[in-house]
């Protein structure tokens, strides 16, 4: 329980610091909601009521009323505000406010969190249940709010009118918060069990529904057919459930719907009531239709504050969720560190070991390396062999398990992530677009008005020189053209090569001193790989360059091919000194090559 | 949507859950009926009796007796309420969810693949399968609710007017309200989340480009982060700018439908009332008791009625959505019954194909022919139309001209199920499901004691079988952790691989393999192509590959250039020919051939010569 309140504090202070002045008045508007409606429904009816039976003058009733009906016409002009413009803004703000600390908290955490399925899990839940945990706190705020308001003014009316009515409501109300509980821990056990069902039920869903299974269903309709199957069968068992737990239910429910509602208030309290004023003559009638007519609402006031308890435990699980996110510890900071000096330098790899989680298998065994500056290193071998780990910790995403690198003769984890990333250029083959101008899927990052004009020049060149040129003469908005229709209906979606090309002019425009390739050709048809081979040609002129890459005859000229086997360097050395060898490169060269030159 | 196909919809979405479930919808609208009528038998007699039983000095046991038998009955509805909503629905519902569901998926495993990429099509398809379940037994609700919300409503007007004549011109305010203002104020919502979509859908798109984990590595190797962070900001300023547009006119409007629902009725019918029975004395105490409770119950049954006739509207949309995708005519039917292909193949011919995909000409005046038991190889650029052939070829889709034919008869006229039964595929795009190794191999083959050395041989030609023998239950590891934490995530090479072998273990005649190699490293690229072109000596074997080298042992090959073929012959035909294929050919062969010296091609030539 402390830790649901502490959860919802934490929400309310990001609540109240984003838009305090919203969120003051969202607190007294479930106050003047049920505030009216008592002045209207309890106090007014009640003083026309008690006029017309104790024949007061009709002026009295004629301006008690009148002043409710000032007081209505006064208190809705804020209230049409507060609904239709200011929760507009204010809500987005107060998302915004959780929403940014997320992102930025995404942006910066280990990218080993996105290995961990379980912590990848939490964090999507986590992300897409921010504005939904907000709404669900401020309709709790809400709810609480209009209850006590309830509970209070009704209160304070049974109190100066008939005090034993108090007696049948707090009844009611302790009853049902034992019944609520009884039900509540049925229904959490039920969840639990139809849980796995319904996975399974999304599961089969999704796999129709998405258009990658599509083909892969027409091809094996046997495959749907017992997809369909399964689904049947998880329907069948979540019924059997549901029948099972049903009557207990019904049961529980019964006795909250009538025993501690209908039966209490509409039938033994009414009775009361009758009787107070027929035969003991203690309630005038004009009390008596007011209460009788006060029993709906209170009823309603009590079940909305039964609910508060469980939402706000349910609420808690999504904001735990949040908050384990928020306070998750980051290992590389991205802002941590020394500036690394200008212009490429030496890069030494001193026995590096890595496993991606405690204990497990070592994707990288003990790798030493020593890279001059402008050296052009290719690594090679088999899939699974390591190599795109090693550029990873070589670009610090990860750092190692063992061993160390370093770069311009210190430790890499002394520089500051950011800057250091920033020394280093790099194509991968899956490379995303982003939804944004063409300009800024160059440089990749938000650029400043001000500034566009004189960026404009070193843009066009970078594309040019990834050998974007034709295509970018055709586009009508040029540089400002919208890259993919994602929100943009005029946007393009370029082709594979294309953004190939887009990708490639990030390297070049980022002027890194480190470039890294990582297998950018694979998808490409021969003549594609050809331009993509010329354009990085010039992309590595003085630079340290590093090529992963399955063609070898890409990687002939490298100063030094690196084959890698199990995490291990098994084989080092130009080409031809790796031929002369005749080991593992040699025996992928010959497969690769000798069908070519068979003829 | 209009007033009429709003209507037909309803009804149609009735007759649907009805042969689902029948219990669900006359328990719906036993419970609609009753609800109401608490309501009016509350508000309105039961209060009216009680107060004409006090006045009437009919005495306390009389009032009592009354009392008993109204919790007596109520007892009854609320059994059946709380029967209702902790039994009966919720089964009625997963039974709908189980009929639904079933009868979708049919549609959508049955109609042809092209749905799936009219984005047009697949929205309305998405939208109608999202919870379609819930939504369509609200459906139902609301129907209900509409046709006792519109009885409820006359039933209190009569009622009033029984009590006071006049009294019912009060009720003219809420409808006022509720049809006039309320009706404008919808439309100033619907104007302005018209408004907001274009920011909202920003504001989506970006918070999945902060989740997911293929951006991750940009996210952190690139400032990507600021320029997102700035267009989330400016999506967030855009919604806020929208907001103000309509702020005075919705407020406006606001005030009067509240004013007109709620204050001008229960204000004016007090003041009416007191003047009725302090000053012309033409009312009695009880009669007043009970307007002032009708009073409420009528404004509330009015807001209900008007919500339901509202949703009623809404759900015609949905049930359009839903509708419409049920109802959609196949083109080509996945269920197509027609002449048994048999399992010889004499030949496959392409006679001037052409198709347009979504008015872009992909395959031009298409000629091709195929022989049994030879091996194609299909060559090109990306964008030539390869992978598209291959769908044509599966009658994935249908050529907007010409005809394929098969043993000389066009496709069209074989069973299509029996007929693409007739082609073993492996696809670049294939997909892992979260099945066993074997299952995900055999893809819906019986799994008996001889399949299972049929997957062996399978895994081992595609060189996965090491792999997957030390995975902790061999090949009956389940893939992916959707369901088993234990289970097994494969890297993208040896998913090919698994792919691949899906293609290996089916017994058909065809063999087509598009790309299979393509994020495998030279060792395994090579024993690939080689298992393949060993083990279907038999077979009609068409290969995709960008690796001219492997397609150079193919009976024919054939370059494909926007959308026909350019180029066709043998290997040693077409390099003779010295037209595209050879140039490609030399391109990739280059460095291969030439030795490192003299090298013409690779990414560092520059740098060397520098």
């Amino acid at each position: 329980m402390k830790n649901v309140l502490k959860n919802h504090l934490f929400l309310w202070k990001l609540c109240f610091k984003t838009c305090p002045g919203y969120m003051l008045y969202f607190l007294y508007d479930g106050f003047r909601y049920q505030g009216v409606i008592f002045i209207e429904h309890v106090l007014g009816i009640n003083y026309v009521l008690k006029c017309a039976e104790f024949h007061e003058p009709f002026k009295k009733a004629f301006i008690y009323i009148g002043i409710i009906l000032l007081v209505n016409i006064i208190q809705i002009i804020p209230d049409g505000f507060f609904i239709h413009g200011w929760s507009f803004r204010a809500k987005p703000k107060i998302y915004k406010a959780l929403k940014e600390k997320m992102y930025e908290k995404a942006a910066e955490i280990d990218l080993s969190c996105y290995d961990d399925p379980k912590y990848y899990n939490d964090f999507v839940l986590a992300v897409s249940e921010s504005e939904s945990s907000i709404d669900r706190f401020l309709t709790l705020c809400n709810n609480a709010v209009q209850g006590l308001t309830i509970l209070f003014t009704t209160g304070v009316f049974y109190l100066v009118v008939d005090k034993t009515g108090i007696l049948f409501v707090f009844v009611s109300f302790v009853l049902r918060f034992f019944v609520s509980k009884a039900m509540n821990k049925v229904n959490v056990d039920t969840r639990v069990r139809i849980n796995p069902k319904e996975r399974k039920r999304n599961y089969v869903s999704r796999l129709f529904y998405l258009k990658d299974y599509a083909k892969e269903l027409r091809l094996h309709p046997e495959v749907g057919a017992s997809l369909s199957e399964e689904f049947k069968e998880a329907d069948n068992e979540i019924m059997d459930i549901q029948k099972k737990v049903g009557n207990k239910l019904s049961a529980l429910e019964f006795i909250r719907q009538y025993v501690v509602d209908t039966f209490l208030l509409d039938g033994l309290y009414i009775t009361y009531l009758v009787y107070s004023a027929a035969v003991l003559h203690t309630i005038c009638y004009a009390d008596a239709v007011t209460l009788f007519n006060r029993t709906g609402s209170l009823r309603r006031g009590m079940a909305t504050f039964a609910d508060i308890i469980p939402s706000m435990h349910e609420n808690s699980l999504y904001v735990d969720k949040i908050r384990a996110f928020l306070d998750y510890e980051v290992k590389i900071k991205a802002d941590e560190g020394r500036e690394v000096a200008k212009g490429p330098g030496e890069i030494v790899i001193d026995n590096l070991s890595f496993t991606y989680s405690e204990g497990g298998k070592k994707v990288l065994d003990g790798i030493s390396l020593r890279v001059k500056p402008c050296e052009r290193v290719a690594i090679v071998g088999y899939n699974g062999a390591g190599k795109t780990t090693l550029i990873k910790l070589l670009m610090r995403l990860y750092d190692p398990t063992e061993g160390r690198i370093s770069y311009h003769g210190e430790n890499i984890k002394e520089y500051k992530p950011r800057d250091y990333r920033h020394k280093i250029g790099v194509v991968f083959q899956d490379f995303q677009m982003y939804g944004a101008r063409l300009s800024e899927n160059v440089v990749m990052s938000n650029i400043d008005e001000s500034e566009y004009d004189g960026l404009k020049e070193p843009i066009t060149q970078a594309l040019i020189n990834a050998g974007f040129e034709k295509r970018l003469k055709k586009l009508d908005n040029g540089l400002d053209t919208m890259v993919t229709t994602e929100f943009d209906e005029a946007g393009i979606d370029f082709s594979g090569g294309e953004s190939q090309k887009i990708a490639i002019s990030r390297a070049f425009y980022k002027d890194a001193d480190i470039l890294i390739m990582d297998e950018p050709s694979s998808a490409l048809d021969p003549i594609a790989e050809y331009e993509l081979n010329k354009a990085m040609e010039s992309a590595a002129v003085g630079k340290t360059v590093f090529y992963i890459s399955h063609r070898l005859s890409t990687t002939i000229d490298a100063d030094r091919i690196i084959m890698l086997e199990n995490g291990r360097i098994i084989e080092e050395g130009t080409h031809d000194s790796l031929i002369k060898m005749n080991g593992k490169y040699a025996e992928m060269w010959n497969a690769q090559a000798g069908k070519y030159a068979i003829n | 949507m209009n007033k009429k196909n709003a209507f037909k919809n309803n009804i149609y979405a009735l007759k649907l859950v009805w042969k689902m479930s029948k219990p669900i919808v006359v328990i719906n609208g036993i419970a609609s009926f009753i609800d109401y009528f608490e309501w009016l038998f509350f508000s309105a007699f039961f209060l009216r009796f009680v107060i004409n039983g006090l006045e009437t000095g009919k005495g306390f046991f009389y009032i009592l007796k009354f009392i008993i038998i109204t919790v007596s009955v109520e007892a009854l509805f609320c059994l059946f309420h709380s029967i209702k909503n902790r039994k009966w629905i919720p089964v009625c519902k997963t039974k709908v969810n189980k009929e639904l569901f079933t009868k979708l998926f049919k549609k959508a495993s049955n109609v042809e693949l092209e749905c799936f990429e009219d984005s047009e099509f697949y929205d309305k398809y998405t939208l109608a399968m999202e919870k379609s379940d819930e939504r369509l037994t609200r459906t139902v609700e609301v129907i209900w609710g509409v046709f006792f919300g519109a009885i409820a409503s006359v039933c209190a007007f009569i009622f009033m007017y029984q009590v006071d004549k006049y009294s019912v011109l009060f009720i003219l305010f809420p409808i006022i309200g509720n049809f006039g203002f309320n009706r404008l104020q919808s439309k100033i919502d619907y104007n302005r989340n018209k408004d907001m979509a274009p920011y909202n859908r920003k504001i989506s798109y970006i918070n999945r480009v902060m989740y997911l984990t293929q951006y991750a590595k940009e996210m952190r190797l690139s400032d990507v982060f600021s320029l997102m962070r700035e267009q989330y900001r400016g999506a967030i300023r855009g919604v806020s700018d929208v907001t103000k547009k309509y702020t005075k006119r919705a407020m406006v409007l606001h005030w009067f439908y509240v004013m007109f629902t709620f204050t001008f009725i229960f204000e004016g019918l007090l003041i009416y009332g007191a003047y009725r029975t302090l000053v012309s004395y033409t009312m009695s105490l009880a009669q007043l008791s009970v307007i002032t409770s009708l009073m409420v119950s009528t404004t509330w049954i009015l807001i209900g009625f008007t919500d339901s006739v509202t949703e009623l509207f809404k759900n015609g949309l949905f049930v359009d959505y839903l509708k419409t995708f049920l109802e959609y005519k196949e083109k080509i039917p996945e269920d197509y019954d027609g002449k048994d292909p048999g399992t010889k193949i004499d030949s496959i011919e392409f006679k001037n194909v052409s198709f347009a995909y979504k008015d872009k000409v992909v395959i031009k005046n298409l000629n091709m022919k195929f022989d049994g038991g030879k091996t194609y190889a299909l060559a090109g650029h990306n964008g030539a139309g390869k992978t598209t052939i291959i769908k044509l070829l599966l009658r994935f889709y249908d050529p907007t001209e010409g005809e394929i034919l098969l043993n000389g008869l066009n496709i069209k006229e074989y069973n299509l199920q029996k007929y693409r039964t007739l082609f073993a595929t492996a696809f670049q795009d294939h997909q892992m499901f979260s099945m066993s190794v074997k299952d995900n191999v055999l893809m819906g083959q019986t799994a008996d004691e001889a399949a299972s050395e049929k997957v062996f041989e399978a895994l081992k030609l595609a060189g996965v079988y090491d792999k997957i023998m030390s995975l902790p239950k061999k090949e009956n590891t389940i893939l992916t952790k959707e369901f088993d934490d234990e289970g097994a995530i494969l890297s993208g090479g040896e998913f090919q691989k698994v792919v691949v072998a899906r293609a290996f273990v089916q017994n058909s005649p065809v063999k087509l393999f598009d790309e299979p190699s393509s994020a495998l490293d030279p060792i395994a690229e090579y024993t690939l192509f080689d298992n393949i072109l060993k083990s279907c000596k038999d077979n009609t074997l068409v290969f995709i590959s960008h690796r001219l080298s492997s397609v150079q042992n193919a009976d024919k090959i054939f370059l494909l250039r926007h959308g026909s073929v350019r180029e066709e012959g043998t290997h040693k035909e077409l390099m003779a020919l010295n037209g595209l294929y050879a140039d490609m050919y030399k391109k990739q062969a280059e460095n291969y051939l030439a030795g490192s010296n003299t090298a013409s091609e690779g990414i560092f030539k520059e740098v060397a010569q520098a």
